[in-house]
């Protein structure tokens, strides 16, 4: 039960931050295209640190869900949430 | 014309960053919100958006369930899902269902953008990352056939649905209260699929719904009918 608290978690917290961080970063990177360049550049390598963080998260909760699901036979999405 | 749409996840964090990246560039319009799939049915109903962008995990019915329902209610409406992750099940069972999209939720705005330009102009739309996968399992012969065991592919969809949620402890009361049905139809579809499935009794609904990884959960308390 504790690895699917922790997947739960991850899922439903760290993951949704981490996504949510990405799209105002966007907004900002949108907003400085034009008027400071090498900042959006800056910006877009940030988004690529966060895109590395999510994959590493999502296998790292299927890995968790797939340890719990077992026989189940539940998909990550189903196991973790 | 901006193309209209509902937004629809249980974390108002989600909703309010993809809400700022629609309205900024004008291409789309957000006519409404709902945090879980009985009220994005209502809300879909309702206000007919062109697009739903639905999250797959969401509390009460299922993104995917939510998407079967209003796709019965408002057929035109076409849903992008949005999810966390890749996996072929979701991936399947959401295109089943009636998406016209199955988008990775990511750190940048491009593979949404992308998906909600593609199901605007009619057409569909992966995200790379599945499409990709899916390539590959197409490419080795090995997609999916014998994911769903096969006593339950002669169960409807709302079947399955039924199922699901009396594996979860929803008394055929509450179920017909989230799924907009009458009492005597919930019970209808218990009995319907009880003798499809050869079992007689709520633990035996559970466990196949379990096997086949319908549920997350069972909550063997609410035994009611």
């Amino acid at each position: 039960m504790e690895g699917q608290r922790i997947a739960r978690v991850l899922h439903d917290d760290v993951g949704q931050v981490i996504s949510a961080v990405g799209l105002r970063l966007e907004l900002l990177r949108m907003d400085l295209e034009s008027q400071a360049p090498e900042v959006a550049q800056r910006i877009t390598g940030i988004q690529q640190l966060l895109e590395t963080a999510m994959a590493t998260l999502r296998q790292l909760v299927a890995e968790a869900a797939d340890l719990q699901a077992g026989a189940a036979g539940q998909s990550p999405e189903e196991a973790a949430h | 014309m901006p193309y209209s749409i509902v937004l629809v996840d249980d974390h108002r964090i989600m909703r309010d960053g993809i809400k700022a990246i629609l309205q900024h560039g004008g291409e789309f319009v957000i006519l409404g919100e709902a945090d879980n799939g009985v009220e994005a049915v209502r809300i879909c109903k309702e206000l007919k958006p062109d697009i739903a962008l639905m999250d797959i995990a969401l509390p009460g019915l299922t993104g995917i369930e939510a998407t079967t329902e209003l796709l019965r209610h408002a057929p035109g409406v076409k849903v992008v899902i949005l999810s966390m992750y890749d996996d072929e099940r979701s991936v399947v069972t959401a295109i089943r269902s009636g998406a016209r999209a199955f988008v990775l939720k990511k750190a940048s705005d491009s593979d949404l953008l992308d998906a909600l330009r593609a199901v605007a102009k009619g057409g569909s739309y992966l995200s790379p990352q599945v499409s990709d996968r899916l390539l590959k399992r197409i490419q080795r012969g090995d997609l999916e056939s014998g994911a769903i065991p096969s006593a339950l592919e002669s169960l409807s969809p709302r079947e399955l649905q039924v199922m699901r949620l009396v594996a979860e402890g929803q008394t055929s009361k509450e179920i017909a209260a989230l799924l907009d049905l009458g009492l005597q139809t919930v019970r209808s579809y218990r009995k319907t699929l009880m003798r499809k499935l050869g079992v007689n009794n709520v633990a035996g609904l559970t466990q196949f719904a379990l096997a086949a990884g319908l549920t997350r959960v069972s909550q063997p308390g609410k035994d009611g009918v």
